[in-house]
């Protein structure tokens, strides 16, 4: 019975508070950041864009799409592209060599990486997080202490 | 030119609804601030259809909530880990301290426009965790399924949150007030 008569008089008291007023200057902050922003209509996204140049770019991407696919399917049979290709096959092969190379550097870093031991690779994982979690709790505590925001 | 005139007359219609909801839930002003103009933003995006919409009032107090609840989601989920931490007001826990001094008879000396300060500040100093369900509930009028689903807790954590928050403002209020907010 009493909680159900404070719940009544704290809804009234609550429903009854009246509304806050806006910190002076809101308006022309805002209006700064209405004009900042018709000044780089790039930065916004897409969806926000008006109709006709969305319809534009997403005709044009359309184009885009369509060109790269008629050209990966007929540029081969052209001449020039043709031998641009082989010449292209041809560095992919003498690249081999260094793929090789690259794995066996990998394979040296694997075997170093075994040899420092579980125990120093927890230690180093450890160590971190704990550095995460200090810069974290330090940003926290500067917004706290230096902006005053909670 | 003209729009912006009468899209700055729009906003002064309604920035202190805007600011009042976005204030009651982040708790902050600054961050209040920063979300009345987002708001006031997409608003601008849209102020053409909005501009003579019978329901923009309710458009605005749904995006200020929506963009606050996001807002306090998105850059709250550290700071509450750290503010527990040091003992804040974020978490989920109650207050230690009374935050008013007691003195009898004193809500006699007030008018209503002090009292409702003092409401005020007792409910901007709740841990958010409480704050927010009791604004949805008892100010926007949504129900606890919905703040549940719109806070995406479970049913029986917000209807704790709710419930230590009540008692937090009584007790907060019962210390300023007396005997008139200890309600039998």
């Amino acid at each position: 019975m009493e909680q159900d008569n404070w719940e009544k008089r704290l809804d009234r008291e609550l429903k009854s508070l009246p509304l806050m007023k806006a910190p002076e200057g809101l308006s022309e902050r805002v209006m700064a950041a209405v004009a900042a922003r018709a000044a780089v209509p790039q930065q916004r996204s897409w969806m926000e864009w008006s109709r006709p140049v969305r319809l534009l770019s997403a005709s044009l991407l359309w184009l885009l799409f369509v060109g790269i696919c008629l050209l990966v399917w007929k540029a081969p049979a052209f001449g020039p592209v043709a031998s641009g290709l082989e010449s292209v096959r041809n560095g992919l092969a003498s690249g081999g060599m260094w793929l090789g190379v690259l794995e066996a550097l990998g394979g040296a870093c694997r075997l170093a990486v075994r040899s420092l031991g579980n125990g120093f690779l927890m230690g180093c994982a450890v160590a971190a997080g704990m550095a995460y979690v200090a810069c974290v709790g330090l940003g926290t505590a500067y917004l706290r202490l230096a902006l005053g925001r909670r | 030119m003209i729009e912006d005139k009468q899209f700055e007359a729009f906003m002064r219609d309604y920035q202190d609804m805007v600011f009042t909801t976005a204030m009651r839930l982040v708790g902050s002003r600054a961050e209040a601030e920063d979300i009345v103009q987002e708001v006031f933003l997409k608003a601008y995006e849209r102020f053409a259809e909005l501009q003579h919409s019978p329901t923009v009032g309710g458009w605005l107090k749904r995006v200020s909530t929506n963009m606050s609840l996001n807002h306090l989601t998105r850059y709250r989920s550290r700071w509450s880990f750290f503010s527990e931490m040091f003992g804040g007001h974020d978490g989920d826990g109650e207050e230690r301290e009374p935050d008013f001094a007691a003195p009898d008879d004193v809500e006699k000396q007030l008018g209503d426009a002090d009292r409702q300060q003092i409401v005020e500040e007792a409910l901007q100093k709740l841990p958010s965790a409480q704050r927010v369900p009791l604004v949805l509930f008892h100010i926007d009028g949504m129900s606890y399924e919905e703040i549940a689903a719109q806070l995406r807790v479970s049913l029986g954590k917000v209807k704790t949150d709710i419930f230590r928050g009540r008692e937090a403002l009584r007790r907060k209020l019962g210390a300023h007030f007396g005997e008139e907010f200890n309600v039998s």
